[in-house]
């Protein structure tokens, strides 16, 4: 596991949603060890909750979102990403552990159980790209 | 000739002898006198004739000369009686007769001369020529006599002969045959002719043709009788219908031929029919049967099959087909298969078919393994079917015949054959056995559709368990990932670091270790090896232990838990008392898991088996406030590989099916109500086995429950602080 930090331009925010409790906390964890702000969410709801109410300037730099999640799924806040213009160019990696039914136009899908240091890479990539 | 042989009166032989004078006639009975032979004289010529009239002779002797007739005129007087005309007649004469007194004699039918005075040897030898004649006459014609009454006896014999042949070939016969006058009365018909129709032979004696002749047929039938009276047919064939006695169709080839008199008038007709009902039926299956079994075969996935099947058989049996099966994939029950055998009646169909779906009788009726047969349809069909009145008249049948449709002891539905005229036995077989076809046709369906549906659910399980068992292992990565630098090299010296990480691990694994088990009791229990550890054990103890394992759950679901564990005794039996923990928990864990956010209620109480011999059970209610389990689900939580979940909620969707499997092998039962306020498992365990510790429970005698078990806080009654367990 790497322990190269984030790059400069201040905390970046990270939405994390996740329903497994130790897969969002281990996640979290580690992600809060590189200096990002993570904000977990147990369900879709959670983080739908979450976009709708964020601030301009509060919204966050990269999204990882599980797809089965119970009572709002991955997929519903992947609909809802799209229709939100403000939300479009938000880098999203999905975390699945089904093999069928892939989301496209997402930026990345890792398989679980995946490896922590590419999904760093992929945040790292992700904050870099997105303009700030 | 044959003097000494006694002579009968009838080989007598008679000899008229005619003269005027007594003498000659003397002397004439004296040359002839013998044995055989009978003189007659006579005097004059009428006197001969008199004689003659009444006798036939052999020979006359007759006096040319006597007063008032002589000998000529008499002769032409025998001369013109038929008896008498070939008689032989010799002239007596005196000697020195002129040659046309002669000539005269042979005229009028003379044979011979005997001139007087006679010479005896002369007389008897011309005399003897006819009497040799005579009797050689009359032996001939008593020999063509005998002969004649010899052919006539032959010629009755052979006319008795006759009778009695075309008797016993008509009473024989494999053929019906009988005879009918021009106005079609039966004037007599063979014991086969009425038993192809039902009937005694005699029966048919007050019958007409129109009484046993199908209604259709009739009209053809009158033509053709018609056609052979008046010469303008020499026979008349066809296949046609004729009606059994007891109401059925009965398939004949007829032939009716005139029967003649002397004068070649047609006096009546003769029919032959033979009974070809079982070729035409043979010939009707087999078309039937590779018809049906030609849809049945295909598939049996759309109702519209089961309306051709229905139709293919309205077309062979009876005028209408009827089919509803118990199948209830598309909502409660689907419209039943209705057809007649006349598209015209389409629409007569459509209401049938409306009413039968509406009716509450006719879907009951589907689940029932009573065949019906009956001949008052309008009443039976009512009883059965409770419809509209109005429908059931426009149907006009007087019989019906229906049938479970049963395979493998399941009654999948009920075929309805209905018709104007009763089916034959050979129908009814037929029926029987497009009944049978259908019902394995269903019965495979099923199976298939089973098979389909249990291949679907092992590969959504497979999923699942996929899905399952990848959530523990991603932290696990994680946490190893965790314990590496960017080399991949331990990180070392940092022990309290690695602690936690390490007990983190530990958690990961006894989640995979805890689904492996999951799988490993599916396996178990399919090839049913689960053993139960048999121990008296008190079921609201295992409640009590397992409950507080849920505290964070609860918490984390925002559930409140509330717990009544009885007022009576101690309810103790011999359970295996980790397995319960195992129910109680997977039920304690759906509840939280399908209703988070509502009151999960949990109810140990004294109970009793449902049903006859009665036994006292410890029951367990497991009761949530979710939004219940829908109707089409309900009967299948129990099965292998079934969740209702939407795959998000995880699980393996197996801890219903342990659960049934695991109160199964305690002899218990379980059940589920389920509404849109939520749904309710009730679990019978029987105290049966658990001998003299479990006391029999008095209902609201006791407070709380006595026992050896560990005492029973009253906190934990109406208990619904989950966080006091964390």
């Amino acid at each position: 596991m790497g322990v190269s930090e984030q790059g400069s331009g201040g905390c970046k925010t990270v939405l994390l949603a996740e329903d497994d409790q130790d897969i969002r906390d281990v996640v979290q964890e580690v992600l809060e060890e590189r200096g990002y702000d993570v904000i977990p969410a147990r369900t879709g709801r959670q983080a739908l909750d979450f976009l709708a109410t964020a601030a301009v300037d509060s919204k966050p730099d990269v999204v990882i979102l599980d797809l089965m999640m119970p009572i709002v799924t991955g997929w519903q806040v992947l609909e809802e990403i799209r229709q939100r213009p403000d939300l479009e160019n938000i880098p999203v990696i999905v975390l699945t552990a089904v093999s069928q039914d892939m989301p496209t136009g997402v930026t990345a899908i890792l398989r679980k159980p995946f490896n922590i240091d590419e999904l760093l890479a992929l945040i790292r990539d992700g904050v870099g790209v997105k303009p700030s | 000739m044959d003097q000494s042989d006694d002579h009968s009166e009838e080989d007598v032989v008679p000899i008229l002898v005619v003269d005027d004078h007594d003498e000659n006639l003397l002397a004439m009975e004296g040359i002839l006198a013998r044995p055989g032979h009978r003189i007659v004289t006579a005097r004059s010529g009428n006197e001969a004739l008199k004689h003659i009239l009444k006798h036939d002779f052999a020979v006359i002797l007759l006096d040319v000369f006597m007063p008032a007739m002589d000998g000529f005129e008499t002769a032409g007087l025998i001369r013109t009686r038929d008896a008498s005309r070939h008689t032989p007649i010799i002239f007596l004469t005196a000697a020195g007769a002129d040659p046309a007194t002669v000539e005269r004699g042979y005229a009028v039918g003379a044979v011979d001369y005997l001139v007087k005075p006679l010479n005896a040897e002369m007389v008897r030898a011309k005399v003897g020529v006819f009497v040799d004649l005579y009797r050689k006459a009359r032996q001939m014609r008593r020999q063509e006599e005998l002969l004649r009454a010899a052919d006539r006896d032959r010629s009755e014999a052979t006319i008795r002969e006759r009778e009695a042949l075309y008797e016993a070939s008509f009473n024989g016969a494999a053929v019906g045959i009988a005879h009918v006058t021009r106005n079609g009365e039966w004037l007599r018909a063979n014991p086969c002719f009425a038993r192809t129709i039902g009937y005694d032979p005699g029966d048919l004696s007050n019958m007409r043709l129109e009484d046993v002749v199908h209604p259709a047929d009739l009209a053809d039938d009158r033509a053709g009788l018609r056609g052979l009276f008046e010469g303008e047919l020499d026979t008349y064939r066809r296949e046609e219908r004729y009606l059994h006695k007891d109401g059925h169709t009965v398939w004949v080839d007829l032939t009716m031929s005139p029967l003649r008199d002397a004068s070649g008038k047609v006096k009546n007709l003769i029919l032959l029919i033979e009974d070809i009902t079982s070729r035409r039926d043979a010939k009707k299956r087999e078309r039937l049967v590779a018809g049906v079994s030609q849809v049945l075969l295909q598939s049996l996935e759309h109702p519209a099959d089961m309306a051709r099947v229905a139709q293919l058989i309205a077309g062979s049996l009876g005028e209408w087909c009827v089919i509803g099966t118990t199948d209830r994939r598309e909502g409660p029950l689907g419209e039943p298969a209705v057809a007649h055998a006349d598209p015209r009646r389409a629409a007569a169909a459509d209401r049938l078919r409306a009413a039968l779906a509406g009716s509450a009788e006719y879907a009951a009726s589907l689940e029932s393994r009573v065949p019906l047969r009956s001949i008052a349809p309008r009443g039976d069909l009512q009883a059965a079917w409770n419809i509209d009145e109005v429908v059931l008249d426009d149907l006009q049948v007087n019989r019906a015949l229906s049938l479970p449709l049963i395979s493998h002891d399941r009654v999948l539905g009920r075929i309805t054959f209905l018709s104007a005229d009763a089916l034959g036995p050979g129908e009814i077989l037929m029926a029987h056995e497009v009944t049978q076809r259908i019902a394995l046709a269903l019965d495979n369906a099923r199976l298939h559709r089973e098979a389909e549906d249990a291949v679907r659910a092992r590969d959504e399980f497979l999923s699942i368990a996929s899905h399952e068992l990848r959530t523990p292992l991603t932290p696990l990565r994680i946490h190893f990932q965790r314990m590496l630098d960017e080399r991949g090299e331990l990180i070392a010296g940092r022990a309290e670091r690695m602690q936690p990480i390490l007990q983190r691990c530990d958690r990961q694994v006894r989640r995979l270790a805890a689904l492996v088990e999951n799988l490993f009791d599916v396996s178990r229990l399919t090839t049913g090896k689960m053993n139960l550890q048999l121990a008296e054990v008190d079921l609201a103890d295992v409640v009590r232990e397992v409950v507080p394992r849920f505290a964070e759950e609860l918490a984390a679901a925002d559930c409140q838990l509330s717990l009544d564990l009885g007022t009576g005794g101690a309810l103790i039996g011999r359970w295996d008392r980790m397995r319960l923990e195992q129910v109680v928990t997977n039920l304690i864990s759906n509840a939280i898991k399908y209703a988070p956010g509502h009151p999960v209620e949990i109810t140990v109480s004294p109970g009793w088996t449902a049903g006859p011999g009665t036994e006292r059970t410890a029951r367990l209610i497991v009761r949530d406030h979710g939004a219940g389990i829908p109707p089409g689900d309900l009967e299948r939580i129990f099965q292998r590989f079934h969740r209702i979940a939407p795959p998000s909620l995880g699980g393996l969707g197996l801890g219903l099916f342990i659960s049934k499997q695991i109160v199964d092998a305690h002899g218990g039962s379980i059940a589920v109500e389920s509404s849109a306020e939520g749904t309710r498992f009730v679990l019978d365990f029987p105290l049966r086995g658990a001998g003299e510790a479990a006391p029999i429970p008095l209902p609201g005698s006791r407070k709380f429950p006595i026992g050896n078990g560990p005492g029973p806080g009253p906190a934990l009654i109406g208990w619904n602080d989950p966080g006091g367990w964390s």
